[in-house]
């Protein structure tokens, strides 16, 4: 077969090379570009709508941000509304859903009044509920198992029912419009190739050479979207080689009923790179709601696929600098205790047990026969390992050896900045290529003004 | 000297009753102050106007954690750790590398707090005697190395660290001459007597207690603004005083803490005879004088430098029978006397307790530290 070329090739057809393919087709005068995607489908993995909370998160009820961290989140995050508004999607597959982060005790209340009063120029739409006003929104927070009021303090800031703010989104549908839309574009060719597994990417002179198991491409620029295994094939390259992968499987437990009318978020940990434990009503479920996620350290880069165990080795990229990294998260009593307790979490009878126990804090009536583990649902998160400063990073990374190719490591909320992080790619490849990117149409279409 | 970082134990949230008119207001008319406070909550350093506030969880590399968020620590002359041991260790490990003055500030010997508090409920052992003496010697060799001393009082200086040896400057709990409240005047013939902060077994409240119960008037209620609403409802419970007569609430902020001050007549400030309590003039004074009202407090050296008996406070021994006496006494002074008496004891701690004055003269201690090289 003869290989094909393009200006620009992407590697992984989840949610991040989705937008990315539709922004460079829809905003760049770049003429030819690929989507490779080793799997039957698009968004197989964590893009799934079954693999994360589908939360757009924007800042306003994530308890570890400061202001100005949720001023960037808020930008890429009303990027996704804007995207499903302008095509009409929502309703469809994004929602407005109530949602609120609950501060629970006196501690806890008395942040999240604090912060409130500090989020309120960013965010002026938050309210706090206090517990007569959590009664009527959301009883189950507030009643016990005897239906009396739950006796410690509780406060709950967020947005009501029936608001104009989105909250959630199907991500896995939303890669799939990325590609469609892109598709439509026209005087472009974008081209998706998927069961194209990228066996291997070398550099040639200005161009590179990607074999997949069917073919060969060349490519001006490669921007390699792979989730975990962005860093398994840089170090292919012999990139990215001062990082290492920490694949973190996150899983889930179904309610067997409706019991939350919204998404709840707790207080997160602010030394953990992910939410705390959160409820959320699940649109492929019915609105059930779905709890978690839980975290846990995996040997492997993808969940509910066969193998990736020697991946996951080559990725973990181990050495006496990531045995450093190892040692101080363990010397943590906080981070040892939430992996002794999230381990315990994956052992079947007692797991239920113990997450029910957990999940009160949200809903103090919550019983065994309330939830089931969900099986099947949750993906992987790849959390980077610094092996320069010896600390796990919180938060995305991105090599750019600047010889026309990126790799992106999005652990989460990666879905919610795809758009954000599609901008800053799209910029860098057209930098390279000496093409334009049209930020005003760029703007009018999804930046908000403020 | 041109610019300060001032890393607080405080959390973000937190009131700050010193750091605040101290150090936020007064003292940055004369030099660029910045304030380090940290959180238990946020993962990523934050800014507000000149306070940063940083993960806790980052203590331990906060230099690093600053220059990360392009912070430039020499461009500070003088770096002051309030309290934090751990932190104070920190800094003068980095004191060359970044060529900057250290200092120290010990707002209340939280060492000897916590064993006194071990003692009062029984739990001291051999072992905390010992943890504290090593304590309290390791503190010394830190302070010892630093370029100034900030303590409360000159005589928490000479009874918990006698051996200091850099240069000492007293930085005592003052008033803020912006954020005086006016007395509330009621025309009722009750007096209404004010207890605000901590209870707790180590300030035995229920000595003061046992004295209102003794007391053959009937014209007085006792308000009780306290975080500690639990402990003080057992305590009074306890008790054989007519529950009617006593009023317990949790003031949320200062402000709200500074008006309930205003609709009593009378602060209280009572506590045990010991060298914790009695090395420096409470915080809880100075909230009552800024109100406007006086205060029957314990009669030891530091209030008694400040204070006159029967002129603008009343000072007592800590035993019933005396705080009974003297409870008698302002009960049966006319209304007139005791707001006299108020207005007498804030104009006293505006002339020698004063956060603006003490600012200037902070910051010219500062300056002729920073030319003496």
């Amino acid at each position: 077969m003869a290989t094909k070329h393009y200006e620009v090739l992407i590697v992984g057809g989840g949610i991040s090379g989705a937008a990315l393919f539709y922004e460079l087709a829809k905003y760049t005068d770049i003429k030819s570009i690929a989507l490779v995607e080793k799997y039957e489908k698009l968004a197989k993995l964590n893009s799934c709508g079954t693999s994360n909370s589908q939360t757009i998160h924007c800042g306003d009820i994530e308890t570890n941000y400061t202001v100005e961290k949720a001023k960037g989140v808020k930008r890429t995050a009303n990027m996704i509304a804007k995207y499903c508004l302008q095509h009409n999607y929502q309703n469809k597959f994004m929602f407005a859903h109530q949602k609120m982060a609950l501060g629970v005790g006196e501690e806890e209340v008395y942040y999240m009044k604090k912060r409130h009063e500090d989020f309120q120029n960013l965010f002026p739409y938050l309210k706090v509920f206090d517990k007569e006003k959590l009664a009527q929104i959301e009883p189950k927070l507030v009643f016990d198992r005897n239906g009396k009021y739950r006796p410690d303090e509780i406060v709950g800031v967020g947005v009501e029912a029936g608001s104009k703010h989105y909250s959630t989104v199907d991500f896995g549908i939303m890669t799939e419009t990325f590609v469609k839309n892109a598709k439509k574009i026209k005087d472009k060719v974008t081209d998706v190739y998927l069961n194209s597994k990228v066996i291997e990417i070398q550099k040639d002179d200005s161009k590179h050479i990607i074999k997949t198991q069917h073919q060969t491409f060349t490519a001006d620029f490669v921007v390699v979207n792979a989730g975990a295994h962005s860093l398994y094939i840089a170090h292919q390259m012999g990139y990215g080689t001062d990082y290492g992968c920490l694949p973190m499987a996150g899983s889930f437990y179904l309610t067997t009923k409706k019991i939350l009318n919204g998404k709840v978020y707790m207080v997160q940990n602010p030394k953990l790179p992910f939410a705390a434990l959160h409820g959320d009503p699940d649109i492929l479920a019915n609105g059930f709601t779905r709890f978690g996620p839980t975290a846990l350290a995996l040997p492997k880069l993808e969940r509910y696929t066969g193998g990736t165990y020697m991946d996951f080795a080559k990725t973990l990229n181990f050495d006496t600098n990531i045995l450093k990294i190892f040692s101080d998260l363990l010397s943590d009593k906080d981070i040892r205790n939430y992996i002794f307790r999230n381990f315990m979490f994956e052992i079947p009878y007692i797991n239920k047990k113990l997450f029910v126990k957990d999940a009160r804090k949200i809903v103090p009536s919550l019983e065994l026969d309330d939830i089931r583990y969900a099986k099947g649902f949750g993906g992987v998160r790849p959390q980077v390992l610094n092996k320069k400063n010896k600390k796990l990073m919180l938060g995305e990374a991105s090599i750019n050896p600047g010889t026309g190719i990126i790799f992106n490591m999005t652990p989460s909320p990666g879905a919610t900045s795809c758009l954000g992080n599609a901008e800053r790619d799209t910029k860098m490849v057209c930098t390279y290529l000496n093409k334009q990117f049209n930020q005003d149409e760029f703007n009018k279409d999804l930046v908000d003004e403020d | 000297m041109k610019k300060i970082l001032y890393i607080t134990d405080r959390e973000e949230y937190s009131e700050h009753n010193f750091i605040g008119p101290l150090f936020e207001k007064y003292l940055s008319e004369y030099l660029q102050v910045d304030i380090v406070y940290f959180s238990k909550y946020k993962s990523y350093l934050g800014q507000k106007d000149r306070c940063l506030i940083i993960p806790e969880f980052k203590k331990k590399n906060m230099f690093e954690c600053l220059e990360d968020n392009d912070i430039n620590i020499s461009s500070y002359d003088c770096i002051i750790v309030r309290n934090m041991h751990d932190v104070l260790k920190y800094v003068l490990e980095n004191k060359n590398k970044y060529n900057i003055k250290v200092g120290f500030r010990l707002s209340f010997p939280k060492i000897t707090g916590e064993l006194e508090r071990a003692k009062a409920e029984n739990r001291s052992n051999l072992i905390k005697v010992i943890n504290h003496k090593l304590r309290t010697y390791s503190k010394l060799q830190l302070i010892n190395q630093c370029d100034i001393f900030l303590p409360t009082s000159k005589q928490m200086q000479e009874v918990y660290y006698p051996n200091v040896k850099t240069k000492i400057f007293v930085i005592p709990s003052a008033i803020d001459p912006q954020r005086l409240h006016d007395k509330v005047s009621r025309n009722d013939k009750k007096i209404i007597f004010a207890y605000e902060g901590t209870l707790s077994k180590l300030r035995n409240f229920e000595v003061v207690l046992e004295a209102f119960c003794t007391i053959k008037k009937d014209n007085w209620e006792l308000h009780i603004s306290t975080k500690d609403m639990e402990y003080a409802k057992e305590y009074v419970k306890s008790c054989s005083l007519n529950q009617d007569k006593i009023k317990i609430s949790k003031a949320a902020t200062k402000d709200e803490l500074l008006d309930f001050i205003t609709r009593c007549d009378v602060g209280l400030s009572l506590l045990p005879d010991i060298s914790i309590f009695n090395t420096s003039v409470h915080l809880k004074i100075m909230d009552y004088y800024t109100s406007g009202v006086p205060s029957l407090m314990s009669n030891n050296a530091q209030n008694s430098s400040i204070f006159i008996d029967e002129k603008d406070a009343w000072l007592c021994d800590f035993n019933v029978k005396v705080i009974s006496q003297k409870l008698e006494k302002i009960i049966d002074a006319p209304k007139s006397k005791i707001r006299a008496m108020g207005k007498a004891g804030q104009e006293r701690l505006l002339d020698v307790r004063n956060y603006k004055i003490i600012a200037k003269k902070l910051s010219n201690v500062l300056n002729e530290m920073q030319e003496a090289l």
